[in-house]
C-alpha cells in the first residue's frame, strides 16, 4: 500500500502531465483542468484507502483524468458554454506562441470533439477504442473525428497558425 | 491538413499548470490524506456545488420536501456565478463524484392505475401520476453505481462495496458476451479473461466476495477467490443454462445429455467447493430450442421456472431439498387455458414475484398476469392487472403483450417490464403488493428495456436495448443516467 508520503511525491512527479493532459481535454479551462486533477488524485487516495493499491504511474493518472473526464461527457453535467466562459486567453493576439494558438483553435471544438481528438492522436487509440470511450458508434466517431479535424484546421488558419 | 498536423496541433494544446495551481492542489491532496474528505481550494463551481449539498441536507433535517428544479439538466451545478456564502459540505467520502446528473422526468401520462384497485395513501406509487416532489436528493443518495458505455448490460452481481461483475455485449458489431469487473462503483471495468466463452444464457452470480460462477458456452464458470481466477466445472455431459445462490449453496439447472434419456437437472454444491450433486428433480425437454429458465433466490430458499415456448416445469428449493413446484402459471393441455411462460423474481428477505404470460405460440389474445406469495411459493395471490397487458389483438398494429423482466426490491415492491397491446415498451412498479401499479421509466418508450436488477444500495437499475442505464431509488418518480462507465484495457 502505498504512504501518504508516497502518494505525495507520485502527485509532484506527475501533476504536471496531468494536469497538461485534462487541459488539452478541456479546451484550456484552467478551472475544470484543476477540477479534473483533484478528482484523478482523490481517486487514488480513495483506491489506496480502501485497500486496492495499485503501482501507480503517470499512465494510471492520465487513464483516471481522461475516465472523470468522458464521466462528465456523457452526463453532459459540464456545458460547453463554460469552456468559453472561463478560458484564461492569451493576452495578446499578435505574439501567441505555438502551444496558445494549438489550444485556442482546440477550445473552440465541443467537448466530444475534442475529446474524441485527444484518445485518438494522443493517446493513439483506436478509433473502435475511441467510439468505445466515448459511448458512440464506431461509424459515428469516424464522422465526429472528420468534423473535429476540419473545425480544428479551419480555426487554426484562421488563428494564423502554421502547419 | 495531414494526421501529423492534427496530432501536432492537438499535443501543443494545453496550459501548464502554474505554481499557484501547482502548490493548491497539492494542499487539497494533502488535505484528504489528512483525513479531510475534500481538497481545499476547489474551482468556484465545486464550491457552489457543495453550498447546495449543504442546504440540501439541512432541508432533509428539518423535513423539507425539496421540489426539483425540472428544467435544469443539472441537479447541482447551476451555470450561475459561484457563492461566497456557502461553506464546504465535508462529504463522507473522497470519491470521485458519481452523483447523478442526468435525471429523467418523470412520466406525465396520466395514473395508469386500474379503475378497480383500492387507491392508497401510504407508499409510493401512488394513485396519483408521478410528481417531481421528491424527498430524497440525489445529491445525498449513495453513489450510483455506474455501468459501462456503449455496451448492452444484461447481468449483474455485486458481491462487496464497491465491486461489481455485469455481463455485457457490444450490439453495435455483433460481438460475444462479455464479463467485465469494476472495483470502483463501475467508474472503470475491465474485460475479464475466461477459460471458455459466455454461453447463450447470459448469468452471473456471487454468494459472497470470494465465489462466483457464470454461465459459459460448454460449462459453469467458477471463481473462488474473488475473480481472480476463473475455471471450468459441471462439464461432464452437462450444459448448464441458470445459476443462482441462497443459503451458502449454489444450484445449476443444466441439461444433460449424457444419459440414455437427456433431461434438465439442478445439481447443487456448496459454495466453495464445486462438489455439485443432483438434486432428485427432473424435468424433461420441452418442445422447442428455445429454453429459457427463470431463477430467484431469498437468503434461504431458491425458485426456477424452466421456460421453452412455454412454461415446462418448475421447482422451489425450500427446507433443504429442491421440489417439484406448482406455480400459479398454465401449462395448458387437456382443455385448460392457453399455456403460458413464467418469470419468477425475489426479495432477499423472500417476497416472491411470479409473472405468467400467454405463450407467444399461442393465438391471442394475450395476458400477462403478476401473482405475489408470503410463503415462499407455497400459496400465491394475483395482484390488480397491468396496463394494456391483456386485450384482444384487433389488427395489425397490435402484438401480444409479453412480460421481459421482474424485479422484486422488497416484499411489496415489484417492477414489471413488459411490452403493451400497443406494441411499446412499459415499466411498472407496484409499492404496495400490487395493489396498484403506476408507469416510470419514460425513456423506455424510445429505447426498450433489456434487462432490469435490484442494486445493493436499495434502487433499480434498467438497461436499455441502446446501451443506455439509468437507475431509481425513489420507488421510479425520478431516474438517473448511470451510463458512464469507462472499459480500460
Amino acid at each position: 500500500m502505498l504512504s501518504d508520503a508516497e502518494m505525495l511525491d507520485f502527485y509532484e512527479r506527475s501533476c504536471a502531465d496531468v494536469y497538461r493532459y485534462a487541459s488539452r481535454l478541456v479546451g484550456g479551462d484552467r478551472a475544470r483542468a484543476e477540477d479534473l486533477v483533484q478528482e484523478t488524485y482523490l481517486t487514488l487516495v480513495r483506491q489506496v484507502r480502501a485497500g486496492r493499491a495499485e503501482a501507480v504511474d503517470v499512465g494510471w493518472a492520465i487513464t483516471t483524468c481522461r475516465s472523470r473526464f468522458l464521466d462528465q461527457l456523457r452526463r453532459g453535467r459540464r456545458a460547453e458554454r463554460t469552456a468559453q466562459r472561463s478560458y484564461e486567453r492569451a493576452p495578446s493576439t499578435t505574439d501567441r506562441d505555438p502551444t496558445s494558438t494549438a489550444t485556442e483553435a482546440l477550445i473552440h471544438l465541443s467537448d466530444s470533439q475534442r475529446a474524441a481528438l485527444v484518445l485518438r492522436y494522443v493517446d493513439d487509440l483506436p478509433v473502435a477504442d475511441v467510439a468505445n470511450a466515448i459511448g458512440r458508434s464506431v461509424h459515428a466517431t469516424e464522422s465526429l473525428l472528420a468534423r473535429a479535424r476540419d473545425s480544428l484546421r479551419e480555426r487554426y488558419t484562421a488563428l494564423g497558425g502554421e502547419r | 491538413m495531414s494526421d501529423d498536423d492534427v496530432r501536432r496541433i492537438v499535443e501543443d494544446a494545453g496550459t501548464d499548470l502554474s505554481s499557484a495551481q501547482r502548490a493548491r492542489l497539492r494542499g487539497g491532496l494533502q488535505a484528504a490524506l489528512d483525513g479531510e474528505t475534500r481538497a481545499a481550494g476547489p474551482s468556484p463551481n465545486r464550491w457552489l456545488r457543495w453550498g447546495l449539498v449543504a442546504a440540501v441536507v439541512v432541508a432533509l433535517v428539518v423535513g423539507v420536501v425539496v421540489v426539483r428544479n425540472r428544467s435544469d439538466d443539472s441537479e447541482l451545478a447551476p451555470a450561475t456565478e459561484p457563492t461566497t456564502s456557502t461553506t464546504p459540505q465535508p462529504e463522507t467520502t473522497v470519491t470521485t463524484p458519481t452523483s447523478p446528473s442526468t435525471t429523467v422526468e418523470p412520466s406525465t401520462e396520466p395514473s395508469t392505475t386500474p379503475t378497480t384497485a383500492a387507491p392508497t395513501t401510504s407508499a409510493p406509487p401512488t394513485t396519483t401520476a408521478p410528481s417531481t416532489t421528491t424527498v430524497a436528493p440525489p445529491a445525498v443518495a449513495p453513489p450510483a453505481l455506474l455501468l459501462p458505455a456503449g455496451l448492452r448490460v444484461v447481468a449483474l452481481a455485486q458481491p462487496a462495496t464497491h465491486v461489481a461483475w455485469v455481463v455485457a455485449s457490444d450490439p453495435t458489431n455483433g460481438g460475444p458476451s462479455m464479463l467485465l469487473h469494476s472495483t470502483d462503483d463501475g467508474q472503470t471495468w475491465r474485460n475479464v479473461n475466461l477459460p471458455d466463452a459466455l454461453g447463450d444464457q447470459a448469468s452471473v452470480v456471487f454468494a459472497d466476495a470470494r465465489n462466483g460462477w457464470t454461465l459459459g458456452a460448454n460449462a459453469l464458470l467458477a471463481t473462488h477467490d474473488g475473480g481472480a481466477t476463473w475455471a471450468s466445472v459441471v462439464t461432464s455431459g452437462q450444459a448448464p443454462q441458470a445459476v443462482t445462490a441462497s443459503g451458502g449453496l449454489v444450484h445449476v439447472f443444466s441439461f444433460d445429455g449424457g444419459g440414455s434419456k437427456p433431461a434438465f437437472k439442478i445439481l447443487s454444491s456448496p459454495v466453495g467447493t464445486d462438489t455439485f450433486q443432483p438434486s432428485g428433480v427432473t424435468m424433461q425437454p420441452g418442445a422447442g430450442p428455445v429454453v429459457d429458465a427463470s431463477v430467484a433466490s431469498s437468503t434461504s430458499a431458491s425458485w426456477l421456472m424452466y421456460n421453452d415456448r412455454q412454461l415446462i416445469d418448475a421447482a422451489r428449493f425450500d427446507g433443504g431439498a429442491w421440489t417439484k413446484w406448482m406455480t400459479p402459471c398454465s401449462v395448458g393441455g387437456n382443455g385448460v387455458p392457453p399455456a403460458e411462460s413464467g418469470l419468477v423474481a425475489s426479495s432477499r428477505d423472500g417476497g416472491l414475484v411470479v409473472v405468467c404470460t400467454t405463450s407467444p405460440f399461442y393465438s391471442p389474445p394475450s395476458v400477462v398476469r403478476v401473482f405475489t406469495s408470503g410463503d415462499n411459493g407455497a400459496t400465491f395471490r394475483m395482484t390488480s392487472p397491468l396496463p394494456d397487458a391483456a386485450q384482444t389483438v384487433t389488427d395489425g398494429t397490435q402484438a401480444p403483450a409479453q412480460a421481459t423482466v421482474v424485479v422484486a426490491p422488497s416484499p411489496t415492491t415489484m417492477y414489471v417490464g413488459y411490452t403493451a397491446t400497443d406494441g411499446t415498451s412499459r415499466f411498472v412498479v407496484s409499492g404496495d403488493g400490487g395493489a396498484t401499479w403506476v408507469a416510470t421509466a419514460p425513456f423506455l418508450a424510445a429505447d426498450p428495456l433489456a434487462a432490469a436488477f435490484v442494486v445493493d444500495d436499495g434502487g433499480v437499475l434498467v438497461t436499455t436495448q441502446s446501451q443506455h442505464s439509468y437507475s431509481t431509488h425513489d420507488a421510479g418518480q425520478s431516474w438517473t443516467d448511470v451510463t458512464g462507465g469507462v472499459v480500460v484495457h
